[in-house]
């Protein structure tokens, strides 16, 4: 066994190299994962936002989006969108919305 | 938790949209959307060909390979550094077509390709450097020289550094896929460079072995692994290039949901 791990004396090379090459490996792919499903989570978020909206607009002139806010939005941590989330009635928005979603 | 903000400093108009090439609806996506379809379809064996192949080449690499009968058992790091250096190159090669296919027909496809290979290929990069320093202290006695195989691939690295500083140094992420296409393929003048540095200097770093005109000249016992080994790095690459697609697709379509004007 301790002969296995010396290696025929190269063992302080070669463990080094397999360990660096598992840790770079993993570090890869758990990277991507989490990077990959943040995206994907902001991403379903915002579709949320852009559709609340959309039927706030369509269903009454007097938008009132404080209080049909999206309960899983708040809950979710990207704070920031669900603070930024009180929508001007824009223009543009009619238009581009049904395109969109 | 980070929060991404893709909201342009300026707002742009529908015109300016159009002009830029960014999506201003999800039709552009149609063909690469196609393509994610089939990537997610063959993800599941890909990814376990990938396990598999990893376990099989490493027992072989470390267990049921013999001895170098120069080298002794520190031929063993060569099961990964090859593989390693191999997949380095062969994900730049991927890069500057992708850039090469952005510049000429700007399809979004192949920016997203770049884009998501780019760190791949750093982190392998540094890897086969790593290895290989690891490598040359017993074989031959030093961590490092300034020979031509290493400096070139140590160029390869500043590369992909150099990339990737450009491609995310502005605000908005269209606009650094262009220069950094560009220093892309500028960088392909280093591929051939790191290819033949063994033949056209001397240097320390043993000759190819593998990839030869007449065929490999490593003993069965350790190129069986050696090829086992490039397998699952290949297919380790592929698996994480679908990931990051995934996630730069995600991103995509934020950015064309804020641009459209459907948010604030």
């Amino acid at each position: 066994m301790n002969e296995f791990i010396q290696m025929g004396g190269y063992g302080l090379y070669i463990w080094p190299s397999y360990l660096i090459a598992a840790i770079i490996m993993a570090g890869l792919l758990i990277d991507s994962i989490t990077t990959w499903r943040r995206q994907e989570k902001t991403l379903q978020n915002l579709k949320l936002i852009a559709k609340s909206d959309n039927v706030d607009i369509a269903k009454s002139d007097n938008v009132d989006i404080a209080k049909s806010d999206n309960v899983d939005i708040a809950k979710s941590d990207n704070v920031d969108i669900a603070k930024s989330d009180n929508v001007e009635n824009n223009e543009a928005n009619d238009k581009i919305q049904q395109k969109v979603i | 938790m980070v929060i991404i903000d893709h909201r342009p400093i300026v707002k742009l108009r529908n015109y300016e949209v159009k002009k830029l090439g960014v999506n201003s609806d999800m039709h552009k996506f149609a063909n690469p959307t196609r393509f994610m379809k089939i990537a997610n379809a063959i993800f599941p064996y890909i990814s376990i060909a990938c396990i598999v192949s990893l376990v099989v080449g490493i027992y072989y690499a470390i267990f049921n390979s013999p001895p170098d009968y120069q080298q002794g058992d520190s031929v063993r790091i060569m099961y990964i550094h090859v593989p390693a250096a191999y997949i380095a190159v062969m994900i730049y090669m991927v890069i500057a077509s992708a850039s090469a296919s952005s510049l000429i027909w700007k399809h979004p496809l192949s920016d997203i390709v770049a884009r998501s290979s780019a760190p791949i290929g750093a982190a392998f990069t540094f890897l086969c450097l790593i290895t290989g320093a690891l490598w040359g202290k017993p074989m031959w006695g030093t961590w490092w020289v300034w020979d031509a195989r290493l400096t070139s691939m140590l160029i390869l690295f500043f590369l992909y550094m150099g990339y990737m500083v450009l491609l995310n140094a502005f605000d908005d992420p269209q606009r650094g896929v262009k220069p950094a296409a560009i220093l892309a393929l500028v960088g392909v003048v280093n591929i051939p460079i790191i290819k033949f540095s063994v033949d056209w200097w001397n240097t320390l770093h043993q000759p190819a072995s593998l990839f030869k005109m007449d065929g490999p000249s490593v003993s069965p016992q350790m190129l069986l692994p050696l090829l086992i080994m490039i397998v699952a790095f290949t297919l380790f690459y592929m698996t994480l290039l679908i990931i990051r697609m995934r996630g730069e697709f995600a991103a995509a379509k934020i950015r064309s949901l804020y641009i459209s004007g459907a948010l604030k």
